[in-house]
């Protein structure tokens, strides 16, 4: 290979990473966003269109394709978004965006048709490629540790709740995007200005290929996965002597082997942990001082109780919520909601938290009504909640899993950090714990970690869905125990739905029983162990029985 | 009227195709729920045994039923190496499983057959120009474009019955309503996962013998554009809807045919991703799709 | 623990010791449970207690960590779930689980699929549509179309087909309302007089032990309680289990 080869090898396959870089946004969210190839193309386009026939300079042109990518990206996103396309659908569209955008540059004759355009002013050079590709790898790295990232992280591992934590999910989905289809623009801008001369058909099938299979097949974990799947896979085929024809096929056949053995790619987040503890590297996420002092929280009480009223909720024919109507006072305390299975207590907790709106009814806090607000705006209203089992975001450490929700509810780090801190001290979790992923704790203190990023938002109220399922009786006690405290301490009202009705009955001061969507009593604990309604709810009706 | 029935007969040719490749896709997203790119390189494979059997034969019956069980028993190999060891998975990894896998197949073709060269099937029995007198109009249609009207038309009718009337279809319409419910039966998910990917390969399988019978040439990417067309029709058609797919599929085609007399370019190609974009902006479910429940 | 059924009499299901649970979590610990041929055994518990953790270890949903599971006396380790639904086993599961968009009479049909090509599927069939005319009126309609009731209907009409040695039916009075439920339950008592042999899985303690004829009790895992379903209705400690005055 002689100098002037390993250049352009070197460029071009700086320029690949820059887009799988971009590509790899989409798809580390989960999101399965394929159209990277019709963002590449929209940059190449757009900038060389620009720099040759209108005289803009290189860098502007250049920064011209970046947001050419970014809302191609966008528009892309928004439309799948809006249609609420979900996984085999939202790839189909997203793939077929790139193929239809081919088809027309092919037919448009403005911008060189299927001949492609010729006479690109030459401006790509490989130090600033390599410049760039660097500023972008510290960018991903500092990405990592900033909100933003982490919410991308939380949406990739359980996109449904990251609403409820008061995010606004279909705005940051189209920033990450956006940040994607950007990286593939500035790719595709930077490609034209080196190669000179581009086709539609440039931009096909095997662009994705080249770009997809290296960053699945290194992991999507982490962007080093990405980094490492264009170095061995992009790579290796160009420099080992007679291999360039194979190029395509070395690459699928790598792909597949690494998939079957390692699904998740070659570098996962376990293999990043294990070369940290090797170097001595501390895991990261949670703070590395220890916490000591943490501030008493300032106590504000909502004006007067959660009124809710009259909701009513249908799936297809079947009424889940019949009417549902309660008043949920916002002092301190402990109440329940109890029932017997498919009574509607998880629904009435969708309903409340704004998952599912509901056919008819008001949800009133503070003169306000709730009922069509978005998850997280109700978040904002200052009621956060817990779910069934336990949905922790897997792949952030405690401390930050308790973060996300603690900086939605305040714009002040530092005061988002205090209410975190405070809140994983509280409900009892040792400052150990906080940098480890949630699933090396026990069931008990994944629980309390989601109890603490419940009241890290300072809510009002506070629903648990079954905070004991699961739990032996000496760790429901100690649950229950921890639960009054928390109340008192953070000045809320804890709603729980339980089954442990041992448990439900030594905590909570007033209980609401449902049953068929609808509330069937409500009282003191002993008032409703001695209702004859509840009786039957729960044994079974003997009135029928003849 | 003459050139409209003309163009019409050459739609349902086109369209033909078409319905064929996106009734495998909709089977095999309906029972695996996966998202499935090798159906190009298995489509090529049919079509590059329909040659060699046609040039070592010249019976285009030996063709199709080469083609279509040896696109069958490679389907088989994609679902055990592809698909099988990342079940479970997010809908990504099969994706890149498959377009992996297909990679490999069309690259081992390219570099093993002439180069990857386009070749032509031979002309002969299927190039035969056939000339049909309806009321005064004259229609004209070669053996080929007859073969796959008639091939198709066999086919949809034989895996209706399939799907509709036997133990094996009525346990493929169990596991893609519901795998567990399915499996509390007494059904073997993993098996039918299989048979539903030898299914849609065969008929995938044909439609490449097919294409063969009635394009100038082949190659080992002959299938790519097809495949994305295809896949549109699922998602416009509705996804997992058999009935959806052949509409969609025959639909597609005679439009295509019916709007080259007006457009030179290949414009034409735009018309599956723009219906698609329309028909999911205001049925998000497809044509004939049923919008599934999603629960938190 | 007692157990006043003779033990000449067969045993269809005969559950040893048996311990299961989902990966490291053990949530079964060692439970016993016996079904006899012709009898309605009850299992019941409040929600979480493991009820349908052991029906799906039962059936070969989820691996048996220790333990036994025999079906007329064969034992069932080797087996994995379809085999367990050939040898006579079938299942009602949770939440009634039709299939929603097959027709009512697929859905019968699927029910004897592992009995598929016995000639007398379709004689079956004939006598579930007599026991539940309403299913032949919609025979043709999709499963999901028809109400709570008629779905509930459907599944043990559909379990029926394969003519089972054993019909474990899980949770059938599932967020139905109380009247339904006393007609599924008449339902379930006519299947043991015509000669079934039924395991039932409730959290309706009083309406399953009124059908039953013997029960066992299940919480956190473990039976605390079985014996003849009259004593354990009167038993004070299945009432404390479910009202937590326990």
């Amino acid at each position: 290979m002689g100098t002037g080869s390993l250049e352009a090898f070197a460029t071009i396959q700086l320029i690949y990473l820059i887009a799988a870089l971009g590509h790899y946004m989409p798809l580390s969210m989960k999101q399965l966003d394929v159209g990277i190839a019709g963002y590449f193309a929209l940059g190449a386009y757009v900038s060389a269109l620009l720099t040759r026939d209108w005289g803009v300079p290189f860098e502007l042109a250049l920064l011209a394709g970046t947001l050419a990518g970014a809302l191609g990206a966008v528009v892309v996103d928004a439309l799948a978004t809006r249609v609420r396309l979900a996984g085999f659908a939202y790839a189909i569209f997203s793939l077929s965006f790139a193929e239809a955008l081919r088809i027309i540059l092919n037919n448009v004759s403005a911008v060189g048709g299927s001949g492609g355009l010729v006479g690109i002013p030459a401006h790509t050079t490989l130090p600033l490629v390599a410049g760039l590709a660097l500023v972008i790898l510290v960018g991903f790295w500092l990405f990592d540790r900033a909100r933003l990232g982490q919410l991308k992280t939380a949406i990739g591992d359980d996109e449904l709740i990251v609403p409820v934590m008061g995010v606004p999910l279909v705005a940051t989905k189209l920033t990450i995007f956006a940040m994607g289809g950007g990286l593939g623009g500035l790719a595709g801008g930077l490609y034209s200005h080196y190669v000179l001369f581009i086709r539609p058909d440039d931009f096909g099938f095997a662009l994705l290929i080249s770009l997809q299979l290296p960053i699945v097949f290194g992991g999507l974990d982490r962007f080093y996965g990405a980094v490492a799947g264009i170095l061995i896979l992009g790579c290796v085929p160009e420099m080992v002597r007679g291999l360039a024809d194979y190029r395509l096929l070395f690459m699928g056949a790598a792909t597949l082997a690494v998939l079957a053995v390692r699904p998740s790619g070659l570098i996962t987040h376990a293999t990043v942990a294990t070369v940290k503890r090797w170097l001595g590297l501390p895991s990261g996420g949670a703070p590395r001082r220890a916490v000591t002092g943490v501030p008493a929280p300032t106590v504000a009480t909502a004006a007067g109780p959660l009124v809710v009223d009259g909701i009513c909720v249908r799936f297809g024919g079947i009424a889940a919520l019949d009417g549902v109507g309660m008043t949920i006072p916002t002092t301190p305390g402990i109440s329940a909601v109890i029932g017997p299975n498919g009574a509607g207590k998880t629904t009435f907790f969708n309903v409340l938290t704004g998952l599912i709106r509901p056919q008819a009814g008001q949800i009133r806090l503070e003169g306000r009504d709730l009922v069509g607000l978005r998850p997280d705006q109700v978040f904002k209203a200052r009621i956060a909640r817990t779910f069934q089992g336990v949905r922790l975001f897997s792949h952030l450490c405690v401390y930050r899993n308790v973060m996300l929700a603690a900086r939605s509810a305040t714009p002040d780090g530092a005061l988002a950090r205090a209410r975190a801190e405070r809140a994983l001290a509280a409900a009892g979790l040792d400052q150990a714990a906080w940098g480890l992923p949630p699933d090396r704790l026990t069931l008990l203190d994944r629980r309390l970690v989601e109890i603490a990023r419940g009241l890290a938002a300072r809510p009002v109220v506070l629903l648990l869905d079954e905070p004991a399922a699961g739990l032996n009786s000496a760790e429901k006690e100690r649950l229950g125990a921890l639960l009054g405290h928390l109340a008192e301490a953070f000045a809320c009202r804890i709603v729980i739905v339980e089954h442990d009705m041992k448990l439900v009955m030594s905590i909570a001061e007033t209980v609401w029983v449902m049953n068929f969507g609808r509330v069937l009593s409500h009282g003191t604990p002993e008032e409703i162990r001695n209702d004859p309604a509840v009786i039957e709810a729960y044994l079974g009706s003997e009135a029928a029985h003849a | 009227m003459q050139i409209f029935l003309q163009q019409f007969v050459n739609g349902l040719t086109i369209g033909a195709g078409y319905a064929l490749v996106a009734v495998g896709f909709t089977l095999i997203f309906g029972v695996l729920r996966v998202v499935y790119l090798a159906h190009s390189a298995v489509l090529v494979v049919g079509a590059y045994l329909g040659l060699f059997a046609l040039d070592w034969s010249g019976s285009i019956p030996l063709a199709l039923a080469l083609g279509t069980v040896g696109a069958a028993l490679m389907g088989l190999v994609v679902e055990r190496v592809a698909l099988r060891p990342v079940a479970g998975q997010n809908h990504l990894i099969s994706l890149v499983t498959t377009v992996s896998i297909a990679t490999v197949i069309q690259e081992t073709l390219r570099l093993s057959v002439q180069h990857g060269q386009p070749i032509s099937y031979p002309t002969g029995a299927a190039a035969v120009l056939l000339r049909f007198h309806l009321g005064g109009i004259e229609l004209h249609l070669t053996v080929g474009q007859l073969a796959v009207m008639v091939v198709t038309l066999v086919l949809v009718v034989a895996l209706t019955l399939l799907v509709q009337r036997t133990w094996m279809g009525r346990s493929i319409r169990a596991v893609a309503d519901n795998p567990t419910i399915a499996a509390m039966l007494g059904v073997r998910v993993k098996a039918v996962s299989a048979q539903t990917v030898a299914v849609a390969s065969a008929l995938a399988g044909a439609a490449g013998v097919l294409l063969g019978l009635t394009l100038p040439a082949i190659d080992p990417y002959v299938g790519e554009h097809l495949q994305f067309k295809a896949l549109a029709v699922v998602l416009f058609g509705g996804l997992g809807s058999v009935p959806g797919a052949v509409l969609g599929g025959l639909l597609l085609g005679l439009v295509e045919a019916l709007a080259a007399g007006y457009l030179e370019t290949s414009y034409r190609d735009l018309f599956a991703f723009a219906a698609m974009v329309l028909i999911l902006t205001f049925r998000p479910a497809g044509l004939l799709g049923r919008r599934p429940v999603e629960r938190v | 623990m007692h157990d006043t059924t003779p033990l000449s009499r067969l045993a269809v299901l005969d559950v040893q010791g048996l311990t299961c649970g989902y990966g490291r979590t053990e949530i079964i610990h060692g439970v016993d449970l016996r079904v006899h041929q012709g009898e309605i055994v009850c299992l019941i518990g409040n929600n979480g207690a493991g009820k349908s953790t052991l029906i799906k270890a039962v059936i070969g949903a989820i691996p048996t960590l220790k333990g036994q599971v025999r079906l007329r006396g064969e034992d069932l380790a080797r087996q994995d779930m379809a085999a367990r639904i050939g040898r006579g086993i079938a299942v009602v599961p949770e939440g009634r689980g039709v299939l929603a968009q097959l027709s009512v009479a697929d859905n019968l049909l699927m029910g004897g699929y592992v009995r598929r090509g016995a000639p007398w599927l379709d004689e079956e069939m004939a006598r579930i549509y007599a026991l539940f005319p309403i299913l032949a009126e919609r025979r043709h309609q999709a499963a999901g179309t028809l109400s709570g009731g008629e779905q509930q209907m459907l599944v043990i009409g559909r379990a029926l087909m394969s003519r089972p040695d054993l019909l474990i039916l899980d949770e059938p009075s599932f967020g139905l309302a109380p009247k339904i439920v006393e007609s599924i339950f008449a339902v379930i008592e006519g299947l043991r007089d015509a000669g079934n042999t039924v395991l039932l899985v409730e959290q309706n303690a009083r309406i399953a032990l009124r059908v039953a004829d013997r029960g066992y009790v299940l919480a956190s895992g473990r039976t605390i309680l079985d014996g003849p379903a009259e004593r354990l209705s009167e038993d004070t400690t299945v009432r404390d289990i479910y009202l937590g005055s326990g």
